[in-house]
């Protein structure tokens, strides 16, 4: 256990400095806050202000943080396309040959998208709190980054698993992603309640992390008890070790099955 | 002691959609002692690339069994991945976006090397490469050659008792080439034994003990490259230039002289059937104040034309 413990850790770290340097790459610090996030802040604001016109205020603020932490689940869901880069690279196979454990190493792979979303959603639920009457206690403020902190990683572990399944399909990744962010956005509680379709379809959305993550950010906001906070937090968590599991036994399976000889991955 | 790389019965098929399965790799038998540099030769898509991927744990075998040290590839993986050093050619398989010093730390951690001795042999293998000068530059700005020298350095950062290179000198200019001939044979002073496919004759017969050639799926031949020459021909031979005729009529008459030949070259070719009879044949050349003398053996090229055919362009399977 101590030493599989270490070779986990060991290709996490690995994995996330070429995350690092990837990220790097695409994003200065000028590109990503004059790029990136002034675009995030306009989406975000664009929603909201559509949310103004229904004329409900407590609509408005359900679609501020629906809106931002939708930010959340698309900058995570990046991961989809992440993951399959090693294909391009040709480090694949040498991976493969390694000694690596492959759902650590993917773990730390993409790992700068969950990271920056928790920045993006943060940065643009106090910048939009400000322009449409959101209100936080200075205490709500650290409990606000770590609610964003924890979804953006559940997200992540969700993206993960996609992303696995985009590995034996590269060309088909983007419509995943985009499948993906449309379904989320439409079915999690966004904009639209969750009890608004079919029951089913919110059997479904339970399995998002996204869901229980805008249930305790929304309950924060309107100052439920903090234990109600923690059970919706909970759920983020649980559900996000749920998905990092399958992950992890995901990305075995496709080291296995790449040995059968799977053209996509030769 | 153990072989490095006992290789039995090896087949390989893939599947491809509509049609009946390919099999690449038919029966495959070989045993590789400790610290031999093996060379596999063979035409496009005989199947050396998919026999090293296979004995570097990136394919299964559809049936027989690979040891490395003693290490099975498919029940022993992860003992057998960590004796084995895998260089895949052509300059893909780097972060470019790393520089090589963050390119060779992230492997060496992966096979486990701790700080210190990370430090020191990543230190080591760039100098070794001649790389130390870029060592922190990214990778995305190196020429070829230099990727494949990188490539090396990968490969032997864990240290690995086997190495499998997969035509390692593609795209490399000669004088790469020729260090990379002394690196091979500092490896071989090493110890380590080393499996290379290559489609350059003089470097297989230069750094080789022993060739294989493998043509479409099939081990044909497995000999040391001095002694492969007798199965093209068992006769000695002379090369000269510059002989006069009537020396050349002289020569079509000595007794054991089998025949008197031009090469495309231009170069004079007698070969006899016993030593004898090359002796006279030398002696005749010299006395006619010939220097450009020489005594020839069937080279490696020959004997690969010989077994796989003047098949030119046209890819097996
Ligand atoms: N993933 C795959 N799916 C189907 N067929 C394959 C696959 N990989 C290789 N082959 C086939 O197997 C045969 C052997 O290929 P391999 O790459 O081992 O040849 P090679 O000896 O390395 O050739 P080269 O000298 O061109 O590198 C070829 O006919 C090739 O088309
Ligand atoms: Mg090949």
């Amino acid at each position: 256990m101590g030493i599989h413990a270490l070779r986990v850790m060991t290709a996490v770290r690995q994995g996330f400095i070429v995350a690092r340097t990837d990220f790097a790459w695409f994003y200065t610090w000028k590109t990503w806050l004059g790029g990136w996030l002034v675009r995030v802040l306009c989406q975000v604001a664009f929603y909201s202000i559509i949310g103004v016109t229904v004329g409900d205020p407590d609509y408005v603020v359900h679609v501020v943080l629906g809106a931002a932490l939708m930010i959340c689940v698309a900058e995570s869901l990046m991961t989809v396309a992440s993951t399959t880069w090693d294909l391009n690279l040709g480090t694949f196979p040498l991976l493969a040959a390694s000694p690596v454990v492959p759902g650590g190493y993917y773990f730390g792979r993409s790992m700068m998208w969950p990271l920056s979303a928790t920045a993006t959603t943060s940065i643009a639920i106090f910048t939009m709190s400000l322009f449409f009457d959101l209100h936080w206690t200075a205490a709500d403020v650290p409990l606000v980054v770590v609610l964003v902190l924890l979804t953006s990683f559940a997200t992540y572990c969700m993206a993960l698993v996609i992303g696995a399944v985009a590995l034996l399909a590269p060309g088909a990744r983007n419509v995943m992603s985009a499948v993906v962010t449309m379904a989320i956005t439409a079915f999690c509680g966004a904009v639209v309640p969750v009890d608004f379709w079919p029951s089913g379809v919110g059997w479904a959305a339970q399995a998002v992390p996204v869901t229980h993550g805008l249930n305790a950010i929304r309950h924060l906001e309107s100052g439920a008890d903090l234990g109600v906070v923690a059970r919706s937090a909970g759920l983020v968590a649980l559900v996000g070790v749920v998905w990092l599991t399958v992950a992890m036994i995901a990305f075995r399976g496709l080291f296995n099955h790449s040995r059968r000889g799977s053209a996509s991955l030769s | 002691m153990t072989a490095a790389i006992d290789i039995r019965g090896v087949t390989r098929s893939y599947v491809v959609k509509g049609k009946p399965d390919f099999m690449a790799l038919k029966g495959i038998d070989l045993t590789i002692p400790r610290g031999e540099v093996h060379a596999l030769l063979g035409p496009n898509g005989a199947g050396k690339t998919t026999l090293c991927r296979i004995l570097s744990t990136v394919l299964l075998p559809t049936s027989g069994t690979v040891t490395v040290l003693g290490h099975e590839v498919v029940r022993d993986a992860e003992k057998a991945k960590q004796c084995l050093g895998v260089v895949f050619g052509g300059d893909r398989g780097l972060y470019n976006r790393l520089s090589a010093r963050q390119n060779l730390n992230f492997w060496a951690s992966l096979y486990g090397l701790r700080r210190g001795e990370r430090r020191r042999r990543v230190d080591e293998l760039l100098d070794r490469m001649g790389l130390a000068q870029r060592a922190d530059e990214r990778v995305q700005g190196f020429s070829r050659g230099m990727k494949q020298r990188l490539h090396l350095a990968r490969g032997l950062v864990s240290d690995p008792g086997v190495l499998i290179l997969d035509e390692p000198t593609v795209g490399m200019d000669p004088v790469a080439a020729r260090d990379f001939r002394d690196l091979v044979r500092e490896l071989r002073a090493d110890g380590r034994t080393i499996l290379m496919t290559t489609h350059d004759m003089a470097e297989a017969a230069e750094l080789s003990d022993r060739v294989s050639f493998i043509d479409d799926g099939n081990l044909a031949l497995t000999e040391s490259p001095t002694t492969v020459g007798n199965i093209v021909s068992t006769r000695e031979r002379v090369d000269a230039r510059g002989v006069p005729q009537e020396v050349r009529d002289r020569l079509t008459g000595l007794a054991g002289v089998a025949a008197v030949s031009e090469t495309e070259a231009g170069v004079l070719r007698v070969e006899t059937e016993h030593s004898e009879a090359t002796r006279q044949v030398l002696m005749t050349i010299v006395a006619a104040g010939v220097t450009d003398v020489s005594r020839s053996r069937p080279s490696l090229e020959e004997v690969y034309l010989h077994l796989i055919g003047r098949r030119g362009m046209a890819v097996g399977g």
